[in-house]
């Protein structure tokens, strides 16, 4: 592909304009030259025609007639000029084009002036009309003779002005186009320099090397600010992501090598001396246990991934996207987890409309409702009640569990939903908790375009609510089994 | 000898105290996070401490930074799931004595903490010398003039603690600490009841007392002519 230079285009069309504007101004100067020497033209056609006419004399002939008479009186020899009295002619030049006078008075102005070519010249002629009085003392006034004069003189010199500064104006015009390319070439290339450095700065950055400082010519040019703050945003995105991944899979490893370290110790301790077959048998069962650890594990973390890059893709195509009834998924997932709640010795009550559909796939809607009722029931205390509450709202659907537990710290919270993170260690180790439980929930409810989050306050509790936009049915994928509410509500 | 296992993975660490018990009688006690931790590494009963890195409340690089600097000097064997030598590098410098990556191997792990006991206690080799009592701490046996005494193992355990600092004077209440976990419902007298029987098969074959009691004070190996 031919790349463009916006140094080149920007050349051609600042010389395009100016050589654009010269031209109408070369038209403009050529047709006021021309309009003023033609004027002056006229003028000493005027004059030259009246010279004629005063040389129109009387004779003193019985007729009285009118006579011609231009001894003394010169003119140019190109000139041509006829005098003449109702058609018969006093007098003309030695050159008359008879033809092309005929012609040319056919389209006279009214200022009596035409134009007409005569040999191939341009000539231009003046056409007067005057009146001879023969003997004006005598009786009656005299004897008045209607004269017409024609005077044409050739436009050439007129011309040769004109062009003479057309052709002034046009060599201006061509040192001014050549010394604008030259200085625009040299300014644009000064002006573009701190692009090229802002480049170069650009260039330095990689994966080990994220920081990015505009320099600073780049920083005073007000062009390049959205530049500036474009890449500063996205390289700080990116670096953020970047990082967020790099801890992602550095606390992956961590978690797997622990649970393979605890697989593989327990292998290593059974063999390190004979044991007897009973103990052989609940060796075995350990490690089995600690393998479906393991097994847990992998498959949280690529319910993660899994979750993240719905979260991605997910947007072009929301027609597609699979629907579920938030309120059948809860009531699903509280079926699940009821012997756990049996165990902790707490009440699950359930509140909500009929139904309620979202923009989930079932199983992703189910996993959502059992990460966060299987928190909640982990973090209660004995004898109390969660209560999972659906209620509708704007267009929004939400979702809220609260617990009355002994809530999360301060210094927890802001992380609670980063992956692999655990507020009470102890505790969640016990449960079996990977710490990716919120991480999941948030990659869901994000995927679906909704968001989620958690308040807490020590000693009374952990209520978490999730949003998410109220999905049209399309394609509806029921979960396995929906109970009715009433048995739900019935609590555990 | 008595470890201290601070590891936030329960399973982990049952498995660690359980070989550690199975395979040297050593006394187990676990913590599970960094509080616990410190706490009980300060009692200064531990002959070496198991030290995960990644642990809730207080970081494991923290706990051993303040380890040492409270002029504790426990052996410090580190467990890590983090790569990369400068890792490593910081660990040791701020007074790790070896490091194990996790997965690890349980008979390494064990080995390493043998080695670091013995090197906490002075002693280089494996095999303990003492006037005539040769005491081998890879084959957990005893011999007194080239015959084999038959032990039990905490008197086994008693002998070679007590080996381990020959001149030195060790009461009950040390070989208690050193020698049992919490685990332990333990009265002073089981301690005189094993070194009264530990003395009696020493003395069975060689010609000189080799343990005396300092009443009031505790037990010391004997410090005669004889011996070296």
């Amino acid at each position: 592909m031919k790349m463009h230079s916006i140094t080149r285009r920007l050349i051609s069309v600042v010389l395009l304009l100016e050589l654009f504007s010269a031209l109408v101004l070369i038209g403009v100067v050529a047709l006021y030259e021309s309009h003023i020497h033609l004027q002056a033209f006229d003028v000493m056609l005027r004059g030259r025609a009246d010279t004629l006419f005063g040389a129109v004399q009387d004779a003193d002939d019985a007729a009285d007639s009118v006579i011609f008479d231009i001894t003394g009186v010169t003119f140019p020899k190109e000139d041509i000029f006829d005098v003449d009295e109702g058609g018969y002619s006093l007098g003309r030049s030695s050159q008359w084009p008879e033809q092309q006078v005929v012609k040319g008075l056919a389209k006279v102005k009214p200022s009596g002036i035409f134009s007409t070519s005569v040999d191939g010249r341009s000539y231009r002629f003046i056409v007067t009309h005057g009146v001879r009085v023969v003997d004006p003392k005598e009786k009656g006034g005299g004897v008045a003779h209607s004269i017409r004069v024609i005077y044409g003189a050739s436009t050439q010199e007129v011309w040769r002005q004109v062009m003479k500064t057309v052709r002034f104006y046009a060599i201006a015009t061509v040192l001014l186009l050549a010394v604008t390319g030259a200085a625009m070439a040299w300014f644009l290339r000064r002006g573009l320099a701190p692009l090229k450095e802002l480049a170069e700065e650009a260039g330095r950055i990689s994966a080990q090397q994220w920081s990015f400082h505009p320099p600073e010519s780049a920083r005073q040019t007000q062009e390049l600010a959205p530049l500036n703050s474009a890449l500063e945003g996205a390289l700080g995105r990116l670096q953020e992501a970047f990082s967020r991944q790099r801890r992602f899979t550095s606390n992956a490893a961590h978690e797997l090598k622990t649970d393979i370290a605890v697989a593989k110790s327990s292998l290593q301790l059974l063999s390190m001396r004979s044991r007897t077959p009973e103990e052989y048998q609940q060796g075995l069962e350990v490690c089995l246990a600690d393998c479906l650890r393991l097994e847990e594990t992998v498959q949280r973390m690529l319910a993660l991934a899994r979750a993240e890059t719905t979260n991605a893709n997910s947007h072009p195509q929301q027609g597609l996207q699979p629907t579920s009834d938030l309120v059948a998924c809860a009531t699903a997932s509280i079926k699940q987890l009821a012997a756990l709640a049996e165990l902790s010795r707490v009440r699950v009550v359930l509140d909500g409309p009929g139904e309620t559909t979202v923009p989930l796939d079932a199983n992703d809607c189910i996993i959502l409702c059992s990460n966060l009722l299987h928190n909640a029931l982990i973090h209660s205390l004995p004898d109390s009640v969660v209560n999972v509450t659906v209620a509708s709202s704007d267009g929004w659907t939400f979702l809220s569990v609260q617990d009355h537990g002994d809530g999360i710290t301060q210094e927890a919270l802001p992380h609670v939903f980063e992956p692999f993170y655990r507020g009470d260690l102890s505790r969640d180790r016990r449960s079996g908790s990977t710490g990716l439980g919120l991480a999941i929930c948030k990659a869901l409810c994000e995927g679906a375009g909704g968001n989620i989050t958690l308040t807490s306050q020590q000693g009374s509790g952990t209520l978490v609510t999730v949003r998410l936009p109220i999905a049209l049915t399309l394609s509806k994928s029921q979960p396995e089994s929906t109970l009715s509410l009433a048995s739900a509500a019935r609590g555990h | 000898m008595r470890v201290l296992v601070v590891e936030d993975e329960v399973r982990l660490a049952e498995n660690l105290a359980q070989a550690l018990r199975e395979s040297n009688g050593f006394a187990v006690d676990h913590a599970q996070d960094g509080i616990d931790g410190e706490q009980l590494s300060r009692q200064g009963c531990y002959d070496v401490i198991i030290l995960d890195l990644m642990l809730p409340g207080m970081s494991g690089l923290s706990l051993l930074k303040r380890l040492r600097a409270s002029r504790n000097a426990t052996p410090v064997l580190v467990l890590t799931a983090r790569e990369g030598p400068e890792s490593t590098i910081e660990l040791l410098n701020e007074g790790a004595d070896d490091y194990l990556s996790k997965p690890f191997d349980l008979g390494e792990l064990i080995a390493r903490v043998k080695a670091l006991i013995r090197r906490g206690k002075g002693t280089a080799a494996p095999v303990l010398h003492v006037s005539d009592i040769e005491l081998n701490t890879l084959e957990q046996s005893v011999h007194r003039n080239g015959r084999v005494l038959d032990l039990s193992p905490t008197e086994y355990r008693i002998l070679e603690y007590m080996m381990h600092r020959p001149r030195a004077i060790v009461s009950k209440q040390e070989l208690l600490e050193h020698l049992y976990d919490f685990n332990w419902q333990h009265h002073s007298n089981v301690i005189e009841a094993h070194v009264s029987n530990l003395r009696r098969k020493l003395d069975a074959s060689g010609a000189i007392a080799f343990i005396e009691t300092l009443r009031h004070r505790g037990y010391r190996l004997s410090k005669q002519e004889s011996l070296r």
